[in-house]
């Protein structure tokens, strides 16, 4: 890792002639060890100054409570709290995977969330550079308005819509299957079409979204360098592909790590609504998530949902390790950490 | 280095938070958190035992207060208590409940119900005081009100946790056409005894109207119904689970393999297939509307005393009703359906116990906390027979208090009639409570602990492979064998025994 | 523009046409996206104004049928709630974008710095947080016990505050600035403070103008929340309130025994989405023309 290595050479360099005078008690040592000489410190204080708020919320809201994680370990009852609770080890992972659902709910939420992460990077690098082209028109500001419609349109109300095209009654594709005097297709009994039209469905909903990030990343391109491309006689898309996309990668490769560690976790309402937890779909739209809900809304075992949460933070959490290993490998600059 | 470093950052923190977790709590504020609501309330006077009810609701009634007051007005002089009216929005009701309750936060009554707050859970947690004593000490009026049989639904392991509101108990399973299309399409409602007799009237309507007559709303719903079939279904959250109500050997099975449960997914399927009932129903919202606009010609609930009029209201057409069930079953869902409970923190359950006692047995409280004050927010129709309406210029929606939920509250039976049309309901509700077939099994609840793995494990294939089959989207014929051998792998057969087992130790407890 | 005039070599009014082309296509595949967008919006809007029994009979149109503006009034009863919901969430949503904005981009500067050594360690601590959380019962346990932020408005404010996501994007960016500028300022004796507001924040107004737009988005959106830790209803956010009133329309529906007044389900789910994205569209309307040159004006010379 390239800062470590930094480090390393930083923390070799000689001491400062200041520094070896005076008589350091044990502790200055250690920070100086830590952080190097007297100007590295006075940097590295002030760094570590303004993070300070980040890693106390980050600590209070997001750390402390992972003291919960334990109750995924015990069989958690009110009275008895948290510490006071049985421990039951790995009891609470069992309905996950006791049953032939484990492999299919397993295969659909990886494999729909890679259809997800290469669909939406794909179509909104195109819809970034798209709307770049079109930054100095007038209609750039409603395109990017459109776009972000869908986010505010909550899933249930898109499965009202998506009904509203695929029933086999009054749906509006099967009447124009029936214009083309074409078989009507049963699409709520239809389990092959259903990762396309969640695709579809999720694509829409987070264009907006996502292509405005890489948008921002355009943006913030330093225009000389396409003047010089375009000095050298670059057309439009030799500039994409030498200056916009290479000057992108680190946030696509950065926003692809950190889907990578929600892979286990699917987006609940996408795969719950539009489907409406239609039994003859699940063998391509049951996901971890819907599969946990249904298995515990009856139940309402706090334990056994805990257990599952930890199960797909655990597996997102090995493979973007993984993920990000290779990364560093290939150029650490781009590592996730 | 670099994950030594993380490592060591990670234990600081954990040391940190472990010695943070350690530390006593900041005794939580006031415990009941309607201090808000409380600083406006006049200060309770010296003396008297502060209660807190938490209850589900629609809203924040505006007249809250005035409703509270008026209450405490009794209760202070009667019992020595202030009560004090904690609405919660119905659609955070069960996470708000359960995370307080699972947080430890002291309470007093709450609303509990197997559908809604999870009675066996709350039980099962230990989050619910037992009432054995507290009703015969401070009850007597309650206790003495329904049979012992009926306390005995709400029994878990021997111990009442739960004040059962009376209301209709059995579930009387029929249907109620439209009368407007039974008349045009000459359907003799006494004739018809069970599901498949609606046939011929619901071909006539299909054809003549041009609509799919039986009304469901997503995902599907088919004609299975347990009560209706003689099943004590003994668990609602096991699906599968029931036993024939008059077997005194208590003998649970697993009803999907039963020929019930075939005949009723080959009439549903059938029903489907021939365009009866929709086979890709609407959604909720969406299909009652369809309702009101006409699209459908019936619908098939519990038939209770009043029903019609109940129907009327929803939809605007005039229904007839008439319930299919015979005979009638008194199970341990039926009984237990709405309850209000005493919490295990509460510091004064014997006040909370006297509270409730005035919930079920003093009208003039019930018809407070349900109906609001007289004359303010209704007024007498017809006094002597306890028909009330709004005052007028108020309709449902623009009272200033309306929760419109007495089976909330505690014995609906003493509720005042919102139509003349409905009067004698009650009488008749109660004779179906007292004349239903008590089931074998009347009391027994189901202790999921040892069994709650197989239970999520079935539930996800139930939901999978028997829901099609039941709504009539698959045959019978062609997915049942897969679906039972698919729920016994899932551990069907275990929660069968173990449920056999609890069935048995609770005779030899129980002896008939 | 400015098109050309004559005189021109044949292959720059070649390279002209195939420009105007170029931008005809990209108005053509925008403006398609753009209305898949659109399209459902209307919808919901059109709906939300239509009579619920002919929309049940004739099916959704992009223009209301039956014109009324009854789940509007339905929902609207008590316009007093509606309005303090929106101040409640117009509050939470200033005051939460604009610290959230603040404490990220601080926190993600050192991340972004090679020369920081707690970088990697602290890196992971942030990412951590992104995998793994403690899960409901233990997180309402420490806010309402330990923290004692029941029924206060900052419980819906804090916990969003520091979003890994989001520090990790505003991070990448950071670390793409050129390392001459800060070098610059260095020399010139500027503090790392200074520095950081007055080139860092300065240069990298495009990501944080999309961070910012992703936490008003956040805050505005958010119901959970308020679900946890709000039963003060006088505290309510906007689409809390919302998804709570949806809820009681849905029990009165499904109940009954509720009087004969006829209750709005679908339009009124359909007018409560109105409500609820209706003024955060307004003003994003509003604030595009801001957010469009903070974008520009950052993006190029710095």
């Amino acid at each position: 890792m390239i800062n470590d290595k930094q480090l390393g050479r930083q923390a070799s360099t000689p001491p400062s002639p200041r520094q070896a005078q005076k008589p350091a008690s044990a502790t200055v040592r250690v920070i100086h060890r830590l952080f190097g000489n007297q100007r590295e410190l006075t940097t590295n204080l002030s760094l570590l100054s303004m993070s300070l708020p980040g890693i106390i919320l980050l600590f209070i809201f997001a750390y402390l409570p992972m003291l919960g994680i334990v109750i995924a370990f015990k069989d958690y009852r009110f009275n008895l709290g948290i510490l006071g609770s049985e421990w039951v080890g790995l009891e609470n992972f069992r309905f996950l995977f006791g049953t032939d659902a484990a492999f299919r709910i397993t295969r659909n939420t990886l494999l729909m969330n890679v259809l997800f992460i290469s669909t939406t990077t794909a179509c909104a690098l195109v819809v970034a550079i798209l709307m770049n082209e079109a930054y100095r028109s007038r209609m750039s500001k409603y395109y990017q308005t459109m776009l972000f419609f869908p986010y505010f349109i909550s899933w249930v109300i898109v499965s009202y819509f998506v009904f509203a095209f695929l029933n086999g009654q009054t749906g509006l594709i099967n009447r124009w299957i029936d214009a083309l005097e074409l078989d009507r297709i049963a699409w709520y009994r239809s389990p092959q079409y259903w990762p396309a039209i969640l695709v579809f469905a999720n694509l829409w909903n987070g264009i907006g979204f996502s292509s405005i990030i890489y948008l921002a990343g355009i943006l913030g391109i330093s225009p000389e360098l396409f003047e010089a491309a375009k000095i050298d006689g670059a057309g439009k898309l030799q500039q994409i592909r030498f200056i916009t996309l290479p000057m992108l990668y680190p946030m696509i490769i950065i926003l692809t790590l950190l889907a990578i560690g929600r892979i286990f976790h699917a987006d609940f309402g996408l795969f719950f609504f539009l489907p409406r937890d239609n039994p003859l779909l699940y063998s391509t739209t049951d996901v971890i998530d819907t599969f946990v809900y249904r298995s515990l809304v009856e139940l309402g075992e706090i334990s056994m949902a805990a257990a599952a949460g930890f199960y797909q933070s655990f597996v997102g959490f090995l493979l973007v390790v993984g993920a990000n290993w290779v990364v560093r490998r290939v150029n650490e600059d781009y590592a996730l950490y | 280095m670099n994950r030594h470093r993380v490592l060591c950052v990670l234990s600081v923190l954990l040391v940190a938070s472990m010695i943070l977790t350690a530390c006593p709590a900041p005794a939580p504020a006031d415990s009941s958190s309607g201090d808000g609501q409380q600083a406006a309330a006049p200060s309770p006077t010296e003396g008297l035992v502060n209660i807190t009810y938490s209850y589900g609701s629609r809203g924040i009634p505006a007249d809250l207060q005035k409703v509270e007051d008026a209450m405490n007005e009794v209760l202070h002089e009667k019992i020595g208590v202030h009560l004090t009216l904690e609405p919660i929005d119905f659609g955070a009701f069960n996470d708000k409940m359960q995370l307080r309750l699972s947080a430890g936060e002291e309470c007093d009554i709450i609303f509990t119900a197997p559908w809604i707050n999870s009675y066996a859970n709350n039980v099962a947690n230990g989050v619910l005081a037992p009432l054995d004593d507290l009703l015969l000490n401070h009850a007597p009026g309650l206790w003495g009100s329904m049979p012992a049989t009926t306390w005995d639904a709400a029994r878990v392991n021997g111990v009442i946790y739960g004040v059962i509101n009376q209301q209709i108990f059995p579930k009387p399973w029929g249907v109620h056409p439209r009368k407007d299309l039974a008349e045009k399409y000459g359907l003799d409602l006494d004739a018809v005894s069970k599901w498949e007799d609606m046939e011929p009237w619901l071909a006539d309507v299909r054809d003549g109207e041009g609509i799919t007559p039986v009304f469901v709303a997503a995902p599907g719903r088919g004609l299975f119904l347990s009560q209706y079939y003689g099943f004590d279904p003994l668990d609602d959250g096991i699906a599968f689970l029931g036993m024939k109500a008059d077997d005194e050997t208590l003998t649970a099975v697993n009803m999907v393999e039963t020929v019930e449960f075939q005949m009723a997914a080959d009439s549903t399927k059938r029903w489907v297939d021939e365009g009866y009932m929709p086979l890709e129903p609407l959604p909720n919202d969406e299909a009652r509307s369809a309702f009101r606009a006409g699209q459908y010609a019936m619908g098939y609930h519990v038939e209770k005393p009043g029903n019609d009029v109940e129907a009327q209201n929803a939809y605007g057409f005039e229904f007839l009703s008439k319930s299919l069930t015979v005979p009638l079953i008194l199970d341990t869902a039926g009984a237990t359906a709405t309850m209000n409970a005493i919490c295990a923190t509460s510091k004064n359950p014997g006040k909370a116990m006297e509270v409730l006692e005035e919930f079920n047995t003093n009208a003039y409280i019930y018809n407070l906390l349900s109906r609001g004050i007289e004359g303010v927010h209704w007024v007498w129709e017809d006094e002597a027979n306890q028909v009330m309406r709004f005052p007028d210029g108020v309709d449902g929606n623009t009272s200033t208090y309306n929760p419109n939920t007495d089976w909330m509250f505690g014995n609906q039976f003493n509720a005042y009639y919102r139509d003349a049309k409905q009067v004698g309901a009650w009488e008749a509700t109660k004779k179906m409570n007292d004349t239903a077939f008590p089931s074998e099994a009347l009391g027994f609840v189901v202790d999921r602990e040892p069994i709650k793995t197989e239970i999520a494990q079935t539930s996800a294939v139930y939901n999978e492979l028997v829901l099609p089959i039941q709504y009539g989207w698959v045959a019978y014929a062609d997915g049942a064998a897969e679906a039972i051998e698919k729920l016994n792998e899932a551990g069907a057969q275990t929660i069968i025994n173990e449920v056999n087992r609890q069935l048995q130790e609770w005779r030899a407890k129980n002896p008939r | 523009m400015t098109v050309s005039t004559t005189g021109q070599p044949a292959h720059l009014n070649r390279y002209r046409v195939q420009a105007y082309l170029g931008r005809f296509a990209v108005h053509t595949v925008l403006t398609l996206v753009g209305l898949t967008c659109l399209i459902p919006l209307i919808l919901v809007v059109s709906i939300s104004l239509s009579d619920e029994l002919r929309l049940a009979k004739e099916g959704y149109q992009l223009l209301p049928v039956g014109f009324t503006t009854f789940a509007y009034e339905y929902i609207l009863q008590e316009p007093g709630q509606i309005l303090r919901a929106y101040g409640v969430t117009a509050f939470v949503t200033a005051f939460g974008t604009i610290a959230g904005l603040l404490v990220c981009s601080l926190l993600a500067w050192p991340l972004a710095r090679k020369d920081f050594r707690l970088r990697g360690p602290l890196s992971f601590y942030v990412f951590f947080t992104l995998l793994f959380n403690g899960g409901m019962v233990p997180f309402y346990i420490l806010v309402t016990r330990y923290l004692g932020l029941k029924d206060n408005i900052f419980v819906l404010i804090l916990p969003y505050m520091v979003t890994a996501w989001y520090v990790l994007i505003i991070r990448t960016s950071f670390a793409q600035l050129p390392p001459e500028l800060l070098d610059a300022a260095r020399i010139d004796g500027a503090g790392e403070w200074r520095i950081f507001f007055r080139i860092v924040v300065p240069l990298s107004k495009p990501v944080l103008a999309t961070i910012g737009l992703f936490f008003v988005l956040r805050y505005w959106n958010d119901w959970f929340l308020a679900l946890l830790f709000i039963d003060d209803s006088s505290m309510y956010p906007l689409q809390y309130l919302l998804y709570v009133l949806m809820a009681n329309i849905n029990i009165m529906a499904a109940n009954p025994q509720t009087t004969g007044m006829p209750i709005p389900t679908l339009s009124a789910r359909m007018a409560m989405a109105v409500l609820a994205f209706g003024p955060a569209l307004f003003t994003f309307l509003l604030l595009q023309k801001y957010f469009v040159r903070g974008i520009t004006i950052g993006g190029l010379k710095g």
